[in-house]
């Protein structure tokens, strides 16, 4: 072939070429630096794996479809007012002890099969005779919201809405939302609220009637198909078979996935501090199913329970604002021996998704002939604006509507005081990242500010909003902080717990409120699916994103004894040698994985196998220690995520634990800027994409078996789970 | 350096217009164009092998996607290889030593996408086929395990797997061949839309000079090369047999120092002594036999006398391997002289058998076991089934 030379300009034709494909090149390299990286980076997958992983993940996408339905728009948000729940009444010793089966510390006395005993009995630490309570797992219904709705789209414009019998109803026409089924602690959504108090043991007998459906409902197509449950005080320091946890029910007491209905299982809370060190002690407690392999479609349909501890030594934490710590709160002691205490304020958060009746279900669990009444794959018209739910999502699963205990979109009228709020992400697998803001317009429905899609989660937006006050952090997970922090804004990951003061007296900027004045707690994270967020204050802030949640109104003036303490409660020590554990610490790296039937998650490699404990990975001693900790013992563990731009809110059952590394870096002077409250005790720890913490914690007081799992409940649902167990 | 006459030969147009010197000299392979275009669809068809195995692969498999690319794109590289040098042997005898004109060069690009997507996607289904098979086994041990499972359920998510699998095969090709004709086309124009079927420089011939000069040299540089493949095979066992039983280990051993012995006694010789090949022959066969027996009425000695072993991959290619060089062996016992007197095979088809023997190589270390070649997530998958 001969050289071909061009005239023109004198460059040849091959040469021209050369140039175009080193141009293209050239401008390849620069798209991925200026695109690819920057898109990458902000979902943590900018990593050798991470290229892989979004090409995995974009093709997961394209080949399984996962059509979620638009829920229905709330037309007149923040009207239905927060609801507080009150104390559960406990039950009268002269009731408790005619009961056929009553609750003791014999032999067969833990539950209904009675094959099992209590470990510890509230005499054996010296405790007086457990309080007792009954709860029954019900179904029921619930109503999110009395507001009249309107069915929307997924580009947010009206659309053919349906009934019960399938009959249509043409688009823009305003509807009432109808009930949705739900299993619930006595059949409410959340359950009851039990207030505790250090030192007065609680028993509670959980008593499964989920085989009784008087009112003849739906049960739609989730939730554990045979019924089954398995309450877990999250995260209480608790005996194995009070627990609530697969790898003990698997292989001890009902040696099922949970309790069966008309079983029932007496769960005894000691109220008692691991290793009774007072350092130890918590302050907010939630109960939720934790049934193998369907604690996410329970937990979804409703078994949530709040239990927040006081704690009554010197009058530290004993919800009496004149006492102690003086932390918001006026106690009022009922006459069946429960007592409320007021401007101390639950709040469980929880997003969900309402059927289009056109969207068609289609999830693994079909084929595994779990809910064969309900014909899928297939459309439901009939359940139009009841709950939605998939089990086995790719990324998560993520509600475009957001309540708080149990109400979308709340009002709650405040006093001009202080008030002690408990945070809790009660949601499968959202996250949230909270501010207080005012605004002058009020919120705007997305739909009207013209978003569509995945915008459109949340409904609302506040598009003039802005911050006017602080929070003044007080507790994590483990309990009161050794000292107040004040934060502008904080993430709540699912199943967190963060505890705060509000001072509904002044703003930020010192001035008064007044009696009328409007605040919104807002959402400013956005997390479009259960992967990871996409934008929030520490990645790519979106300054659209305000989605207001909660809407504050102030009210009078009242008497506020409390104040917000300089120094609560000291952190226990860490062993001044604990960098020497280091090289014998465990080690456990979660991977996610391929479409394999019901597992998606693994933990070192293997998925959760209830019967046996795990397997670190080969520490820095060279050891694979199986996870087995001797009773009273402390040690590291490491939890790592294994990538492909997931978060995973990873928790520990039986003690909590406290962050002793992340990423490499010593964090026990303080946490990182990510992750502030790592200087505290918690009992789950926060993963970004790719990161690892080594926690210090101790295996005190029990023996058997416990777990340990992520707290994206899609996730711990499909195998992201491991055994592990104290031994004598 | 000689030039044989018998030799196909070419006129080869140099670029300076000089006719030449060169006309009588046997082509050879023009490596820097064969290897950048293998190499470039190798990995770039691994990465979207690997985007399967990460979107609907079995779980196990999906660990350290950066690894297992690189890795696996490396062992597929050779098998690319052969497909280029086959577009070029095509192309060769269809448009000639020298691509004159558009369409010949276009032709034998578009050959050249059509024969690396051709692998890109063998590599793809089959180690869909792979993922597959160990997802069809994971689920019935979690089925076992929880036993939550009504009817027939694991059959159902075998096919709900399967059917995931299909569409993201489906899917994906395209990408495998679009990669592909951006790859090709773009590595064409920085060519200056040259392609080099031939070349005259002889890389066999200065790597192995004693070697390559007849017929009988081609056969003997193949004997060595399946030798020397043969005995990496064997060394990779070593150590599993060791473990086993010692005398099983020893026996790999002393057949691995064997084989490489007799292919270092072939490469200098100018004729190799009857006694080498003889050596050779019995190397090949002997194996041969043993592993005949040992797969069908199981050894008479040994920790399992009796029992007949499982067939497994490395062996299947360490058969090939051996099969290979106890027929080159032969031949060169029978008829040293006639081969000698018949023309070369021509550079690209003497660089096919020992990439061929490469590749088959490659894919027997890779099934062997060893760590940095678990291609086939063998240590992970012996986890698994622990429990």
């Amino acid at each position: 072939m001969t050289t071909e030379v061009s005239d023109r300009g004198g460059l040849s034709r091959r040469t021209l070429l050369r140039v175009g494909a080193l141009g293209i090149a050239g401008a390849a390299v620069g798209a991925e630096r200026k695109v690819v990286a920057p898109y990458l980076s902000q979902r943590g997958l900018n990593s050798r794996d991470g290229a892989f992983a979004a090409s995995s993940q974009v093709l997961a996408d394209s080949i399984i479809i996962e059509n979620f339905p638009t829920s229905p728009l709330i037309l007149t948000p923040f009207t239905d007012t927060l609801t507080i729940p009150k104390a559960l009444a406990p039950v009268p010793q002269s009731v408790y002890s005619s009961w056929a089966q009553p609750p003791g510390p014999g032999p067969g006395q833990q539950n209904s099969l009675q094959n099992e005993r209590h470990q510890i009995w509230s005499s054996d630490i010296g405790s007086p005779d457990p309080i007792v309570y009954k709860i029954d797992i019900l179904v029921n219904t619930h109503a999110f919201t009395s507001s009249q709705v309107m069915a929307i789209n997924k580009n947010g414009r009206p659309t053919v809405s349906f009934d019960a019998s399938g009959k249509s109803y043409r688009a823009g026409t305003k509807r009432t939302l109808p009930l949705s089924t739900i299993y619930g602690f006595n059949g409410t959504f959340p359950g009851p609220k039990i207030n505790a108090e250090y030192g007065k043991p609680v028993l509670v007998r959980f008593e499964n009637h989920l085989d009784e459906n008087p009112m003849n409902l739906d049960r739609q197509d989730f939730g554990a198909p045979d019924w089954s449950f398995l309450t877990h005080l999250h995260n209480g320091h608790t005996a194995p078979e009070s627990d609530g946890n697969p790898h003990y029910s698997m292989i001890s007491g009902p040696k099922y996935m949970g309790y069966r209905p008309q079983q029932f299982v007496d769960n005894l809370y000691l109220n008692w501090p691991a290793g009774n060190d007072e350092r130890e002690k918590q302050s907010f407690f939630w109960f939720h199913d934790h049934r193998m392999d369907h604690t996410g479609s329970n937990v979804y349909k409703g078994l949530v329970g709040l239990y927040p501890i006081y704690d009554p030594t010197n009058g530290m934490d004993m919800g009496d604002e004149r006492q102690g710590l003086r932390l918001p709160g006026v106690r009022t002691d009922n006459a069946d021996g429960s007592f409320d205490v007021d401007y101390d304020v639950p709040l469980a958060f929880y997003d969900c998704r309402l059927d289009d009746g056109v969207t068609v279900h289609n999830d693994m669990h079909d084929a595994m002939g779990e809910f064969p009444d309900a014909k899928n794959p297939g459309a439901h018209p009939e359940w139009w604006g009841k709950t939605f739910f998939k089990h086995y999502p790719s990324h998560g699963f993520v509600g475009d509507i957001f309540t708080v205990n149990g109400t979308a979109y709340p009002v709650m009228e405040v006093k001009r005081r202080k008030y002690r709020f408990r945070f809790l992400d009660a949601s499968v697998a959202r996250i949230y990242e909270f501010k207080l803001m005012s605004s002058t317009n009020g919120p705007k429905s997305s739909t009207s500010l013209g978003y569509s899609g995945d915008e459109l989660e949340g409904q609302y937006r506040i598009p003039d909003a802005q911050q006017c006050m602080k929070f003044t952090q007080i507790a994590s997970d483990g309990g009161l902080l050794p000292f107040p922090i004040v934060r502008d804004s904080f993430e709540l990951w699912p199943a967190k717990r963060r505890e705060f003061v509000i001072d509904f007296t002044q703003y930020q900027d010192g001035s008064p409120t007044s009696p009328g004045d409007v605040i919104y707690l807002t959402d400013v994270m956005k997390m479009p699916t259960g992967r990871m967020w996409s934008n929030s204050s520490r990645f790519s802030p979106d300054p659209n994103y305000k989605v207001p949640v909660l809407k504050f109104v102030i009210g009078d003036i009242v008497p506020d004894d409390s104040q917000i303490p300089t120094k609560m409660r000291d952190l226990p020590p860490l062993p001044s040698n604990w960098k020497t554990m280091l090289d014998n610490r465990m080690i456990f790296e979660v991977e996610h994985g391929g479409s394999t039937g019901e597992t998606q998650w693994l933990i070192n490699g293997i998925p959760f196998n209830p019967a046996v404990d795990a397997t670190s990975l080969k520490n820095k001693a060279g050891k694979t220690p199986l996870a087995q900790q001797r009773k009273g013992s402390f040690n590291l563990w490491e939890i790592r995520n294994g990538g492909g731009g997931w978060v995973h809110p990873f928790h520990l059952h039986m003690e909590e634990h406290r962050t002793v590394m992340r990423n490499g870096q010593d964090v026990t002077g303080g946490g990182t800027t990510a992750h502030p409250d790592d200087y505290s005790r918690e009992d789950l720890a926060a993963l970004d994409p790719g990161e690892a913490v080594i926690v210090y914690r101790g295996f005190r007081d029990f023996i058997g078996p416990y777990v340990a799992h992520c707290h994206n409940l899609a996730h711990e649902d499909h195998a992201m789970m491991f055994g592990w167990e104290i031994t004598p | 350096m000689s030039i044989d006459s018998s030799l196909p030969t070419a006129s080869i147009e140099s670029t300076s217009g000089r006719p030449a010197a060169i006309q009588q000299r046997r082509l050879a392979v023009p490596w820097t164009t064969v290897l950048p275009l293998a190499a470039a669809m190798a990995y770039a068809d691994g990465f979207w092998m690997i985007s399967v195995r990460g979107a609907v692969g079995s779980i196990e498999r999906t660990q350290t996607p950066f690894g297992s690319w690189w890795r696996e794109s490396t062992l597929v590289l050779p098998v690319v290889v052969l497909a280029v040098l086959g577009v070029f042997m095509l192309a060769m005898r269809w448009f000639g030593p020298v691509l004159r004109t558009p369409k010949a060069l276009v032709g034998t690009a578009l050959m050249l996408v059509a024969a690396g997507s051709v692998v890109g996607l063998a590599d793809i289904v089959l180690n869909s086929a792979y993922d597959y098979h160990l997802q069809s086994q994971q689920l019935r041990v979690m089925e076992t395990m929880r036993g939550a499972c009504s009817g027939n359920c694991a059959v159902a998510q075998q096919h709900l797997t399967l059917v995931a699998t299909a569409r993201a095969v489906v899917y994906e090709s395209r990408w495998v061949v679009l990669t592909n004709l951006v790859l090709v086309a773009w590595l064409v124009a920085m060519r200056g839309a040259r392609l080099k079927l031939s070349t005259t420089r002889r890389s066999f011939e200065r790597l192995a000079p004693r070697l390559s000069r007849n017929r009988s040299g081609d056969v003997r540089l193949f004997l060595v090369a399946a030798l020397v493949a043969a005995a990496a095979i064997h060394a990779a066992v070593i150590s599993e047999h060791l473990s086993e039983w010692p005398a099983a280990g020893w026996f790999f051993l002393l057949l691995s120092a064997g084989e490489v012995g007799v292919a270092a006694a072939l490469v200098p010789a100018r004729a190799p002594q009857r006694g080498v090949l003889a050596a050779a022959a019995a190397l090949s066969g002997g194996p041969l036999v043993l592993w005949l027996l040992s797969r069908t009425v199981g050894m008479p000695f040994g920790p399992d006398p009796g029992v007949p072993e499982a067939i497994g991959l490395p062996d299947c290619v360490a058969c090939v391997l051996e099969i290979g060089a106890l027929l080159a062996a032969l031949v060169l016992l029978r008829a040293p002289a006639g081969l000698s007197r018949r023309p070369r095979v021509s550079a690209h088809g003497m660089a096919v058998a020992l990439v061929a023997v490469l590749a088959v190589t490659a894919f027997g270390l890779a099934a062997s076991g060893l760590s940095w070649f678990d291609l086939f997530g063998f240590a992970t998958h012996s986890n698994m089934s622990m429990h």
